[in-house]
């Protein structure tokens, strides 16, 4: 594991750095607010990052791609809503909605991915339609915070194994698999290729269309799960719950290194950048900022990390 | 026999436990109810008091009158020694992790104005579980978990608003319905009062009702729309002022006489009413709010007793009383059903 | 696919045709016209502006506060406005070009910082009024046409003029088309760069004190989704988001577009969540018909 570690840093710089800022930021954090150091606090600073985490992931893989996902917000607030109006407290519905979310994640990534690789729609702009559609959809299915969750659904949130919160390892477990399938699969390896540079993917014989619908489809799907989490979280769904997610989980894919340009960069980046956020949020709490300033100070502390960086081209 | 006897003693016993959980039900609805209340010896501290103070956010001026009472009735009191406040920026995964911070600074009470209604429920069950009190305030958790709910009813003020428009007009006309934000629980709550204050005048016909996002620069777009639409608007419910003294601009701007309009105690509206002299009123929704629920914070922590429900009472302005409130010399985003002094008003 | 749409909205509606709803409709087009101009500009070198609504809002904020009604304070206070807007836009240029960060971070984080940077200069409640000549700007009209949206065609065309005709606008092309190919033709990239997120700054300003004509008072939240509303406008208008390739022509058609649809979904009487779906259906659909005409084009 160590290894590892070492060697992905010392063959990507930039990783290096990312991960050099959250250490900072760590100590920044340990050293100036007492509280901070409590296994209580970082316990619930991981299970804080694990919801930007999940979604972080699947945009990671877009963004590798070239693309941009907008529409994980308002699917974020539709899955949570149909997780708990549905649900309504029922245990035996447990697994069949859970398949069902997922299922309809599945298909609203699919869409955006034909729009995107088939009727060559601008990322941009049909992931942002798509976001207008699903936000009206949850809208007309409820206006008001809908049914709730059971006991047992909530574990998945807010369950403790020990001193570590159920739903880090769930998220350790699932960066494990997808950092496999982006450095050990065919598929991963095409995503870079797609991202670097589409022609000569196309060249060298990778269907690009089926890869990029795969792309939607793995964040429709972490979406899907971010709101099924969310709802656990929080034990009902709200129809508004996912406004700001598109926005703060490509800041975090960003600041985790990776080029909106598509091609460089990976999920090793995005957890350091999920967890930068979550870093900054907790320290500005901690020290007590007030809200006008946390907002100038989170754009400082947000535009000097990219800045940090210097990308070679 | 002996069979038959154990089937009847599990049968009884089942029985039991549920007539058990039905009456900790009953008494749970009964613990609900407004006039009951709480008592708090249990919480009782000496001081100095440590007081968190978990806002959903103050990116509008009403949250920020809103905070502003939260912050001056804590001043008056040096019993409290540390209050601290965390904003949200109107984001419920933010605000759950900011009462985690909060209860990791080891406070005596929470006070939470929760970003969306019923998804912080985690948050004060969690509070409550380590014996820290809540006091919920502006929007409700659906759980029971809390000590009190200072509000001021989002559903009586739509209503109160439908009910004069109603009356304005005779019970009779055509009115358009401005809303907030579709989906956010004030917005849908105002609404829902004021539709069920409308079925009691089946003269009151609504020609449309559209959400305006809590936005002047929507309202007087969406209204401009509207009176294209509708040669005959008889009256304007807007659920809020800023949607509210848009849609007036627009009335005015299309050289319409401009019907009854509703609003609240914001003072662009009061301004716009006194200068251009329609038929007007202001329902707050009072800012003071806040500074109820830190007075009931500290009864809780003295151990006096508190309501289970606070509602506030929302000044109602009309024509009669409109110069007590109204203030030319002040901001156009200020509200004017404060309780705030001079010197602690937002002012530059 | 404009007249398509002017036919459309005319069987929807009727009303649509009216004298005073095309004014309607021209005049809330033109605050969202005057910034996809520099969003354009911006989009074209190969960047985005997301500061944009936030820049807005800032301007309108402080032309209220600084202005306090005054006519002969419109004039000087609107040039501060544009150089808070230069300033923000400078910012983002800046980080941009020398850092080679990614636009898409900065200026969301520039967007931050203004929006902290004006709460906290008015402790969160506006202050101060619209004179009488800015709102002449923003409202006010010669005839049946708007003089905001005047204001922005006349913007619109001065733009695409430098855009085709001056080596300038030729440079902005270059560089969105290829960065490198630009600089070993001897552009001076970041300098391009650092100009057109200038004057999208510029631009954003400008757009905040038409929306503060429009509004009367300064609102904090003035211009709250003109960052994407500006950006499906630009693409929808055919520019794209790769730079490069595009022009003000479609951003004008763009924003009309996207204005007329907001327009008569209400005139529809549409609910509010189906006149969501109806306006990401018709985005999408608008940007399917462009690259499919571009692609028959490019087979011909």
């Amino acid at each position: 594991m160590v290894t590892l570690i070492q060697r992905i840093l010392r063959g990507n710089p930039t990783l290096f750095f990312v991960y050099v800022i959250l250490f900072v930021f760590f100590v920044f954090a340990a050293s100036t607010a007492p509280q901070f150091r409590t296994v209580y606090n970082i316990s619930n600073l991981l299970r804080q990052a694990v919801a930007f985490g999940i979604v972080g992931i699947g945009q990671t893989i877009v963004i590798l791609s070239g693309g941009i996902d907008l529409s994980v917000g308002s699917l974020i607030s539709l899955a949570a809503c149909l997780t708990s109006g549905i649900m309504i407290g029922n245990p035996t519905l447990v697994f069949p909605i859970v398949f069902l979310v997922l299922g309809i994640g599945v298909l609203v990534g699919l869409t955006n991915g034909t729009l995107v690789a088939y009727l060559r729609v601008p990322p941009f702009i049909a992931t942002l339609a798509m976001s207008a559609i699903l936000q009206g959809s949850v809208l007309l299915y409820t206006k008001k915070p809908v049914g709730g969750v059971t006991r047992g659904f909530m574990f998945f949130a807010n369950g403790q194994l020990g001193a570590i919160p159920f739903a880090f390892v769930f998220w350790v477990i699932l960066l494990s698999f997808f950092l496999f399938l982006l450095r050990r699969t065919g598929l991963g390896l095409h995503v870079y290729a797609i991202g670097g540079n589409q022609e000569i993917a196309r060249l060298s014989g990778i269907r690009v269309s089926v890869a990029k619908v795969a792309v939607y489809v793995i964040s429709g799907f972490m979406a899907a799960l971010t709101g099924l989490f969310l709802a656990s979280r929080l034990g009902i769904g709200d129809p508004l719950m996912g406004q700001g997610f598109e926005l703060e989980s490509i800041t975090a894919v960003l600041i985790g290194g990776t080029s909106l340009a598509g091609g460089k960069g990976g999920i090793e980046g995005t957890i350091a950048g999920v967890l930068i956020i979550a870093l900054i949020n907790n320290i500005l709490n901690l020290l007590g900022v007030s809200g006008f300033w946390q907002w100038i100070i989170k754009g400082i502390v947000v535009i000097v990390v990219v800045a940090a960086y210097k990308v070679k081209e | 026999m002996k069979r038959v006897l154990v089937v009847l003693c599990v049968g009884l016993l089942f029985w039991i436990v549920l007539a058990g959980v039905a009456l900790a039900q009953g008494w749970v609805k009964f613990l609900d109810s407004d006039k009951m209340l709480v008592d708090t010896s249990m919480y009782a501290k000496t001081p100095p008091w440590k007081i968190g103070f978990s806002n959903a956010s103050i990116s509008n001026s009403w949250r920020v009158f809103f905070a502003r009472h939260v912050e001056y009735e804590a001043s008056k009191h040096p019993e409290i020694a540390e209050f601290y406040v965390t904003d949200a920026q109107d984001n419920p995964t933010k605000q759950l992790a900011d009462v985690e911070d909060l209860l990791a600074k080891g406070i005596d009470l929470l006070i939470i104005s929760p970003a969306t209604e019923a998804a912080l429920n985690p948050a004060v069950e969690k509070a409550m579980e380590k014996g820290v009190p809540v006091v919920v305030v502006d929007r409700k958790v659906t759980t029971d978990a809390y000590v009190t709910f200072v509000e001021s009813s989002n559903y009586q003020m739509g209503k109160i608003m439908a009910e004069w428009l109603a009356e304005k007009l005779g019970g009779k006309g055509n009115i358009v319905m401005l809303s907030g934000i579709a989906g956010a629980g004030p917005a849908e709550d105002r609404l829902k009062g004021a539709m069920d204050a409308l079925k009691n005048y089946p003269g009151i016909k609504v020609l449309e009702q559209q959400y305006c996002e809590w936005s002047p620069v929507l309202g007087k777009q969406v209204m401009a729309t509207l009176i294209q639409k509708y040669p005959q608007i008889d009256g304007v419910w807007a659920d809020s002022a800023l949607q509210g003294s848009g849609a007036i601009e627009a009335l005015q701007e299309a050289g319409k006489p401009i019907p009854p309009v509703t609003g609240e105690d914001m003072n662009r509206y009061l301004k716009m009413w006194k200068e251009m002299g329609f038929e007007g009123v202001a329902v707050s929704f009072p800012t003071w709010q806040g500074q109820v629920a830190v007075q009931k914070a500290i009864d809780i922590l003295n151990g006096i007793a508190v309501p289970r429900y606070v509602d506030c009472p929302r000044v109602i302005i009309t024509k009669e009383n409109l110069d007590k409130f109204v203030r030319m010399d002040l901001p156009d985003e200020f509200f004017m059903d404060s309780r705030l002094p001079e010197e602690w008003l937002p002012k530059r | 696919m404009l007249v398509a749409l002017f036919v459309v909205a005319g069987i929807v509606s009727p009303i649509f045709y009216r004298p005073q709803n095309i004014f309607n409709v021209l005049q809330q087009a033109s605050a969202l016209g005057v910034v996809s101009v520099g969003q354009t500009l911006v989009i074209l070198s190969g960047g985005i502006d997301l500061s944009i609504a936030s820049i807005m809002a800032t301007s309108c904020v402080f032309a209220a506060a600084l202005m306090a009604g005054k006519n002969s304070m419109v004039i000087p206070i609107t040039l501060f406005c544009l150089a808070i807007g230069a300033l923000a836009g400078f910012l983002n240029g800046i980080i941009t070009t020398r850092r080679n960060a990614p636009p898409f971070i900065v200026t969301l984080g520039t967007a931050l910082i203004f929006q902290g940077i004006r709460f906290v200069y008015t402790k969160g409640a506006p202050f101060g009024s619209i004179p009488s000549w800015l709102r002449f700007l923003g409202r006010g009209g010669i005839g049946f046409v708007p003089a905001s949206v005047i204001i922005f065609l006349f913007l619109a065309l001065v733009m695409e003029a430098i855009l085709q005709r001056s080596a300038y606008g030729r440079k902005i092309y270059a560089v969105g088309d290829n960065k490198v190919a630009a600089l070993y033709s001897g552009i001076n990239v970041p300098n391009i760069i650092l100009s057109v997120y200038a004057l999208s700054g510029i631009f954003a300003a400008f757009g905040g004190l038409v929306l503060a004509g429009y509004l009367g008072f300064g609102d904090n939240w003035a211009g709250k989704g003109y960052e994407l509303d500006a950006i499906a406008a630009v693409v929808v208008g055919g520019t794209s988001l790769a730079g490069g390739e595009g022009g003000m022509g479609g951003t004008v058609v763009g924003v009309l577009l996207i204005t007329i649809l907001s327009n008569i979904v209400l005139l529809a009487g549409l609910p509010y969540q189906f006149q969501q779906i109806v306006k990401g259906l018709v985005v999408a659909a608008a940007v399917i018909f462009y690259s499919f005409v571009k692609v028959s084009g490019e087979r011909r």
